[in-house]
């Protein structure tokens, strides 16, 4: 047997073992991994771990394929509060992607979450409202922020302030406290917004002066506890009976943008004291975890970081972990005649400590 | 018959025996939940009960054909199918089941479903309420069906009111509504030609019922305004202030006649303005009675008022209950049949039983056009919900704020009773009604065979029940049946009672067939009971017939209650539980 046909048949027999290994690889069952995230990441988190399915990445020595699957069962909140019966002798996820490390940082430590990623996705908290209302209330020069819906808040009523008769109450909305993260993080710039700080001070809030700024804002919020799932949505649905404004993490609004669109033209802007959810991804590490769970959930991890996953996020009106959006993002380019912003400047208030957080959750769910 | 043909008719039996076992297969195999399913449970509200069995059917049936009715995919590899139970029931009535699964888990009351989809989340904020604890997550309950609580007023009564305050149909609510109370000659000041002196109002029991309870809030929001609060939201203060509950009277003294569930009263709504003048309805049913879906084909249109101090809007949500009977696979297959519910598919046809949808991508269609009633452009101004314990307090002030009734329960005793054991079915429905009545109201109790005799004379039931007990149970028959005059007599004297703020009605029990009466007839009956409906309470005879009833019998019965605008019921023992059920909630 001549040499090059011994060369052709150990190369047949090489492409045919890879072949043979690749498909019982591809028969074996993955390494599936759950992650936790919150109702109001369902879609694109669905949409991300499909994503990440398709790849079959492999993972571990033996390269077994990876997979995560999502479970949206419980709230950020109900996380924090450990209101989930998660324990590591009975059911709980894998993974966990909350919307904000402000929940991780002050998390009971019977939850032995390690992180795996500090920031997947960034999603800036921003004001949007019925182009109307939003017009009432800046029309004296105040920038669309804390001080002037707190003023319309306190008016009561849409008319008072120049508004039709039929216009009603002001009806503010954010996530609700006690299930998002967001809407902690909105209580937060409040704070920070009467403070004029960065950095919150708990025990101001226990004053007279915030009672008497915060009351009518508790007042204008209150209908947004009945406002489930996304409060944008609940606007596009229903106009303005939902809610004239709101402030609520970007994604929400350019997710919805075109039906809001559909109500009214919509305003957008930014709180000068602002958060930014940053989309964590932590792993349930105790002594059953596997190194095959952690190399799925950094895989996972790797995969959302990377120009594909970043590209699902965008169409979910997310924006990367690292980097910008611009003109070629489409839900960003699209809302930017209403306020929106490609570069955000503003302040970034610092994350509160879990006897922060409860305050603020106190000023509307006690 | 030929042999040939013989055959054609046995092949052609069996063919459609073939098809019709098919059909049964089909609906059974549907009925049955697949292999290694999550079973779930749903409780929905009674107006619901028009969609969604079709919506459960379609989404198990996508299941059992192993397809996942969210995506249009095919389940994927150990994903499990779910499958859905379903039925009606009112939400004031399975939120207090649900509760005392919690608390009394050995009450006759208990419901344990996975899913609770009330009219309005009220129901769920109550639940939490009472059983101090997170049954129900509210900010994830979502809405399926959207259906803000209307004024429904008559387009004449309406009209009328825009033409005779110089307003329009925005600038009116209840203030203006109880202009046309406070007028002396009522709508005859309006411009009304023969209009009566009195406005007529009614509304469902909000125990049961939500447009009963978000009406109820509504007026307690009205008389607080009126009180001088200027507030957004009603506290507690508001609703215990002897003022705002005077104010709360004021309104509940319009009140024709009570009903436990918006099923019902919808019916009698239809019947025209010679019935009910203004009454709080979801817009859904409102558009049923404009498309002539109801008992009655209305005489004019029912316009929807959204007034101008504000109203509920009814989302129907999907509560998961969060309890020791579900697991976390059921409450997250619940989710997926709550996103099946809002998918634009289902989102449409929902729509097309009038109500709005919850998916922004579904455009407002039919039925939502303005022959049916409804505003479908504009600003809806809505109230402030108030808090679980305000929401309670108002609920537990009913008792003191409801307009309270004068009922005579008038029993033919005559000779024709005592046959199919008419007398004895007559006397169980009269015990069951005075079981079921609030002991403030009065009741007395007459009889009557060739005469009229009152045996236990009008009073608080809470003093004479014993008395009225007794003298039902030694009821004997005797001689003739003088109805009309019998009637007649009851009507006249219901109608002399002095107090004007009370219900007056007549119960009455009989075969229908007037053998004796010597001084009146069934037109005296007829008009005797007219002549009270331009009263502030006019008297109304309610009519329950025993026995085997002739078609003429039946024509008497359907008289006098036609004159009264209510409907005859028939005594049949087998349905005397509804009978009562729907006569008791009147009051």
């Amino acid at each position: 047997m001549r040499r090059s046909t011994i060369v052709f048949f150990v190369f047949v027999l090489l492409i045919g073992g890879l072949i043979g290994y690749n498909q019982f690889l591809k028969n074996q069952p993955p390494i599936e991994v759950v992650i936790a995230v919150d109702p109001s990441m369902r879609d694109w988190a669905n949409a991300l771990a499909a994503a990440f399915n398709q790849q079959n990445a492999l993972v571990g020595v033996g390269g077994q394929r990876a997979s995560v699957r999502i479970d949206a069962s419980f709230t950020d909140m109900q996380v924090w509060q450990e209101r989930t019966g998660w324990r590591s002798d009975s059911a709980h996820p894998d993974g966990w992607l909350p919307s904000s490390s402000i929940v991780t940082v002050s998390l009971s430590s019977q939850l032995p979450f390690r992180v795996v990623e500090s920031s997947l996705a960034r999603s800036p908290l921003m004001w949007g409202g019925f182009e109307s209302r939003v017009a009432l209330m800046t029309a004296d020069g105040l920038p669309f922020d804390w001080d002037a819906v707190q003023r319309a808040a306190a008016a009561q009523r849409w008319q008072n302030l120049g508004g039709g008769a039929d216009w009603g109450n002001v009806n503010m909305a954010i996530n609700w406290v006690n299930a998002s993260a967001s809407g902690v993080s909105a209580m937060l710039t409040a704070a920070a917004a009467h403070q004029q700080s960065v950095t919150v001070d708990r025990t101001a809030l226990l004053g007279a002066d915030f009672s008497a700024w915060f009351a009518p804002l508790r007042d204008a919020l209150l209908n947004a506890r009945r406002l489930a799932g996304s409060p944008a949505l609940a606007m596009a649905t229903r106009g303005a009976t939902a809610a004239d404004f709101a402030l609520l993490p970007e994604f929400q609004w350019l997710v919805d943008l075109e039906t809001l669109l559909r109500k009214e033209r919509m305003a957008f802007a930014y709180p000068a004291y602002n958060v930014e959810l940053d989309f964590p991804l932590l792993i349930w590490e105790d002594v059953q975890t596997t190194d095959a769970q952690r190399a799925v959930l950094r895989a996972f991890a790797d995969f959302t970081l990377s120009e594909a996953g970043q590209a699902v996020l965008k169409g979910f009106g997310l924006r990367p972990a690292q980097g910008g959006v611009g003109s070629g993002d489409a839900l960003f380019a699209r809302a930017v005649q209403y306020g929106v912003r490609y570069q955000l400047d503003g302040q970034r208030v610092t994350t509160p400590d879990r006897l922060l957080s409860e305050q603020l959750i106190r000023l509307l769910d006690n | 018959m030929k042999w040939r043909t013989l055959w054609l008719f046995v092949l052609l039996a069996m063919g459609l025996a073939a098809c019709d076992g098919g059909n049964n297969a089909q609906q059974a195999g549907a009925q049955k939940p697949p292999t290694n399913a999550i079973e779930i449970s749903i409780i929905y509200a009674p107006e619901s009960h028009d969609y969604m069995p079709k919506i459960i059917q379609e989404f198990n049936d996508a299941f059992a054909r192993g397809v996942n009715p969210v995506t249009g995919q095919k389940l994927a590899q150990g994903e499990q199918p779910i499958f859905v139970t379903g039925r009606s029931g009112s939400s004031g009535t399975v939120m207090q089941g649900i509760v005392n699964a919690i608390l009394t888990p050995t009450s006759e009351n208990v419901e344990r479903p996975t899913i609770f989809q009330p009219s309005v989340s009220h129901w769920l904020v109550l639940a939490n309420h009472h059983t101090r604890r997170e049954l129900f997550n509210v900010s994830e309950a979502l809405p399926t069906a959207y259906a803000p609580v209307v004024m429904a007023i008559w387009e004449s009564r309406l009209q009328a009111i825009q033409k005779t305050l110089g307003k329009s149909e925005t600038e009116i609510g209840w203030e203006e509504l109880l202009q046309v109370f406070d007028a002396p000659n009522g709508w005859q000041d309006f411009g009304i030609p023969n209009g009566r002196r009195t406005v007529f109002y009614g509304h469902t029991d909000p125990f049961v019922s939500s447009t009963g309870l978000s009406s109820l809030i509504m007026t307690y929001y009205a008389a607080a305004r009126e009180a001088g609060f200027t507030g957004r939201r009603l506290g507690l203060d508001q609703v215990n202030d002897e003022r705002v509950r005077d104010g709360v009277r004021r309104v509940e003294s319009l009140i024709k006649h009570y009903s436990t569930r918006t099923t019902e009263f919808k019916n009698y709504i239809a019947q025209g303005p010679s019935y009910l003048d203004f009454v709080p309805l979801e817009e859904n049913d409102l558009i049923a009675i404009n498309r002539g879906l109801t008992d009655f084909q209305p005489p004019e249109r029912l316009v929807a008022l959204y007034p101008k101090e504000g109203t509920f809007w009814h989302e129907h949500p999907m509560g998961i209950v969060n309890a020791n009977w579900t697991t976390p696979e059921q409450r997250n297959a619940a989710k997926v049949f709550v996103d099946y519910v809002r998918l634009p598919e289902q989102q449409k046809y929902i729509m097309t039983f009038g109500f709005r949808p919850v998916n922004p991508d579904v455009e407002l269609a039919f039925p939502f056009e303005p022959q049916y009633g409804v505003r479908t452009s504009g600003q809806i101004t809505v109230l402030d919900v108030p808090d679980a314990e305000v929401v309670a307090a108002i609920q537990n002030s009913w008792e003191f704020v409801k307009k309270q009734a004068d009922v005579m329960i008038l029993i033919d005793i005559s000779g024709s009773m005592a046959q199919e054991r008419k007398l004895e079915q007559a006397k169980v429905a009269a015990r069951a009604f005075i079981d079921r009545m609030d002991g403030n109201n009065r009741v007395g109790l007459a009889v009557f065979s060739d005469t009229t005799r009152v045996l236990v004379p009008l009073d608080n039931l809470e003093t004479n029940i014993v008395q009225m007990r007794q003298v039902i149970d030694n009821l004997q028959t005797e001689g003739g049946t003088a109805l009309y005059d019998a009637t007649v007599e009851m009507v006249q004297l219901m109608s002399s009672q002095d107090d004007s703020d009370r219900i007056r009605a007549v119960l009455l029990l009989s075969d229908g067939e007037d053998t004796t009466s010597q001084k009146h007839n069934l037109n005296d009956v007829e008009n005797v009971i007219k002549a009270t409906r331009n009263d502030l309470n006019p008297v109304f005879v309610v009519p329950v017939g025993y026995g085997t009833l002739n078609d003429t019998l039946i024509r008497v019965l359907q008289r006098i209650a036609a004159a009264s605008n209510t409907t005859w019921q028939s005594g049949d023992p087998n349905n005397i539980q509804r009978v009562l059920e729907l006569i008791s909630s009147f009051f």
